[in-house]
Parts: structure tokens; C-alpha cells; sequence
């Protein structure tokens, strides 16, 4: 796989996994900071007040000296953000959802996954070794049938992302949750790419669709739209301490550093005063680079479709060349001759850049 | 329906799209059917139900065309 990656690179004149670049030479559209907070002055002030007073580092892991009551605190306002009991947090996202099906799923579980889902929850669920079912993408009839079918599982999870981060489509996670509460199932939804979104207030897919008592799992990174590094695992007290024990992927890990904690913390604060107009800006955005590729999904992601894997690095490789940074995705992040090039125009990009990238596109696309 | 044409049946349960596609006892797998190892999965669970037996994922490891799944499910049957 390597030499065919080699050799793709070699045909399309880019090579999109070794990108040197500097801020102040390109427009980022490749980047998941949403809101533009990476750069706010009050969340770098935070992070760097928190090292300050805490450290660079905690040096250790939840389970000794890495849970500081610093750290309790930032996740129990997360998880008070996104509406849910308690959480936990992770080194990253990928590491929770690699982490937390080993740690609930017995073998007489089931795991239905959306065909579509982000890899680390696909080798998250198979590394839980139990039986693996994906369902069709965002296909509620499909689920169904999968769920009467699982009657002789002991539990059944259902998975998926809110956000669908290559196209933008967003998960119809009401109907999952009522799905799941129809048949027993336990729903899980990775809402990297919603939280700090969606939502009338940007706390993720729950307040997007309003749902005020989700029983089940919730994970998302905090190095998106949160400008942050980290991922959370969020859901009830008891499963939280459960796993607060037992998974190893948080057990044994380095837990996140003050700064991290500390950027958290402003990254919250900013979204609770500012985010009607930052969001505002973004939607703009994201309708402004619509206009253009046309792939525009609901979220404010917007995708040019390419096809073969060579063209979608190609594109890239010439939007490189004009100054703007994108995101190719090729197999097996998405299915054969299905490959896109991502553009996300967060709102802390000025406008006029903005409206330039826009006639960049008009012109090569 | 045959043991080929209701293997034809499962496979195209497990499409988005079903109706483009051209499904024979030669059809490779991966390479004409665009079918990855999440979607062998899929697969595994419709051919359970279409056939009503329960099947052993790991046997399928090894198949790479529609005719090697009629092998399989013949020799099981």
C-alpha cells in the first residue's frame, strides 16, 4: 500500500502527506478551526495562565497524578456544555473511541456502525470482538431491519458520527436515539465535527436536535472547532466510572496538560459570549464556497468531488500552488472513485480571502 | 431463486446504489463490486438472513469473488 500511495503521489505532482507550509503565506481552508479560536487572544491567554499556575504538564495519568482538580473541573463543564452527566478526558478523540468498545462490549454484543463512520471508531468497534454490523449510510431503514434482526445479542450499540466530515451530511441522530430506544440499543455519536457547530448556542448534535435526555454514549475531539487538543468521553455516572477504571486507552495514557485544559476553558468561554456572530460567519463562508463547488452538505463543509484518489491530490496539489491549503480525502478514508477535496472557511478568515479562494476555485474547477 | 441469484440478492442489499451494478458469478469482489472488508460484514449478515444460517466471519476472510461466497454457502448448505 505504501508504493501505490508512492506511486499516486509520483503521477499526481503533490504529495499531500508532507505539506511544509506557514500561516502567513497560505489561506488555511484545511484546518478544523471552525470558529477561529486557535487564534483568539483570550484562549491563548487561558492555556497559558493555566501553565502558569499548573505546569507544563501533569506527567501523569488519570489514575495518579494526572487527575488534578483542574482537570474535574474542565470535564465537568464539557459535559455540562454538551448537556450530559459527566465526562472524561482523553489524550484524543481517537484514542476514545479506539478505547471504549474494548472496554463495554462482551462477546455476545453487537455493534452496528454507519458504513461511513470515521475510521477510529471502525477500529475502535473491531477491536472489540464482537459481532460487527455496519448499516448503509444515514440509512434509518436499513438500521431497523439490523436492529429487529439482533434480538439474541445481550446489547447492541448503534454507532455514528453527527457530522460526516468528508461531505457534511449530518447524522438524523433523533431517529437513531429513537430507533434505539424502540429496540434496547445503546447510541453512540462521535460529535467531533458538531461540537462548537451545530446547535443554537455550538454545543454539538444534542442541541441541534434538541435531545435533552440521550441515554447513551457521546464522544468528540477538542481539537476542532475547540481549538484545543484532547477528546471527551461523556454519558452516565456509571458508565463513566467504568470506564474511568477500566479503559485502558485513558488508564494508561499521559493525561491532557494544563495549557490544554487551560485553552479549553477559554475556548468555552469564547463560544458562551461569541458565538451567534462567529457562527454567523462561518455559514456565510461555507455558502460562499458552495456557490462555487456545489457540493455543499449541511454542515459548513464544503467537498469538490473528484473521483480517483489522483485527481482529488492533483487538485489539491494545484490549490497548494495558489496559496490555499486543502484536504484531499482518498480510499480508504472514503469508498473507491469517491475521493473529495475538503475546504472548511473558518470564521476567523477575513472575508475578501474568503471571496478569493472562491475565484481560485471558479477558475480551476 | 438459486444459491448465485440469491447471493446476487444479498449483495445488492448491501448497496447504496443497486441498481448500478452488474453482479456475475465471476465478479471480483473488491475490484468490479467495490466491496471493502466493512462491507464483507454487511454482507455476512444478509446472507445469514437470506439463507438462515449463521455464519462464521472469519471464513469469508479469504473470498474474492461472487463464485467463491456460491462455494462457500454450497458447501455449508
Amino acid at each position: 500500500m505504501l508504493e501505490q500511495a508512492k506511486e499516486m503521489v509520483a503521477r499526481a505532482g503533490f504529495n499531500p502527506y508532507r505539506v511544509p507550509y506557514n500561516n502567513r503565506d497560505f489561506l488555511d481552508l484545511a484546518s478544523n478551526n471552525y470558529l477561529g479560536l486557535a487564534e483568539d487572544a483570550r484562549v491563548k491567554r487561558a492555556a497559558i495562565e493555566a501553565a502558569e499556575r499548573y505546569g507544563a504538564s501533569l506527567c501523569g495519568t488519570p489514575v495518579a497524578s494526572g487527575f488534578s482538580e483542574y482537570a474535574q473541573t474542565v470535564a465537568a463543564r464539557l459535559a455540562g456544555f454538551v448537556g450530559l452527566p459527566q465526562a472524561l478526558l482523553f489524550p484524543s478523540c481517537y484514542q476514545a473511541n479506539n478505547g471504549v468498545f474494548s472496554a463495554l462490549c462482551g462477546k455476545d454484543d453487537l455493534i452496528l456502525i454507519d458504513k461511513q463512520a470515521h475510521s477510529s471508531l471502525i477500529e475502535g468497534a473491531r477491536a472489540a470482538r464482537c459481532k460487527l454490523s455496519p448499516f448503509l449510510h444515514n440509512n434509518m431503514e436499513h438500521l431497523e431491519k439490523l436492529l429487529r434482526r439482533a434480538g439474541d445479542s445481550r446489547r447492541v450499540y448503534v454507532v455514528t458520527e453527527s457530522v460526516f466530515s468528508t461531505e457534511g451530511s449530518i447524522a438524523p441522530l433523533a431517529e437513531i436515539a429513537a430507533l434505539c430506544e424502540r429496540y434496547g440499543a445503546v447510541p453512540v455519536v462521535d460529535d467531533s465535527h458538531g461540537i462548537g457547530v451545530l446547535g443554537q448556542n455550538g454545543r454539538g448534535v444534542l442541541e441541534h436536535f434538541g435531545l435533552r435526555s440521550f441515554r447513551g454514549l457521546y464522544t468528540a475531539s477538542l481539537g476542532k472547532a475547540l481549538a484545543n487538543m484532547g477528546g471527551m468521553v461523556a454519558g452516565d455516572e456509571q458508565t463513566m466510572e467504568y470506564l474511568s477504571y477500566l479503559c485502558p486507552h485513558l488508564v494508561y495514557s499521559t493525561a491532557l496538560t494544563p495549557p490544554v485544559l487551560g485553552g479549553i476553558m477559554g475556548a468555552l468561554d469564547v463560544i458562551e459570549s461569541d458565538f451567534t456572530q462567529r457562527s454567523a460567519r462561518m455559514w456565510r463562508y461555507k455558502k460562499m464556497l458552495a456557490e462555487v463547488v456545489g457540493m455543499g452538505g449541511e454542515a459548513p463543509i464544503n467537498s469538490v468531488a473528484c473521483g480517483r484518489a489522483e485527481d482529488a491530490v492533483r487538485l489539491s496539489g494545484e490549490l497548494y500552488r495558489r496559496g490555499i491549503l486543502s484536504t484531499p480525502f482518498i480510499e480508504p478514508s472514503v469508498p473507491k472513485n469517491a475521493c473529495v477535496v475538503r475546504l472548511i472557511a473558518g470564521a476567523g478568515l477575513a472575508e475578501e480571502r474568503v471571496a478569493w479562494a472562491a475565484e481560485q476555485l471558479r477558475a480551476i474547477i | 431463486m438459486n444459491t448465485l441469484e440469491r447471493v446476487v440478492k444479498a449483495i445488492l442489499a448491501c448497496k447504496e446504489n443497486p441498481g448500478e451494478l452488474t453482479v456475475t458469478i465471476e465478479s471480483n469482489l473488491r475490484e468490479d463490486l467495490d466491496i471493502d472488508s466493512l462491507d464483507i460484514l454487511m454482507l455476512v449478515g444478509e446472507l445469514e438472513e437470506e439463507f438462515d444460517i449463521s455464519i462464521n466471519e472469519d471464513d469469508f476472510e479469504d473470498v474474492v469473488t461472487v463464485a467463491d461466497i456460491v462455494a462457500k454457502l454450497e458447501a455449508h448448505l
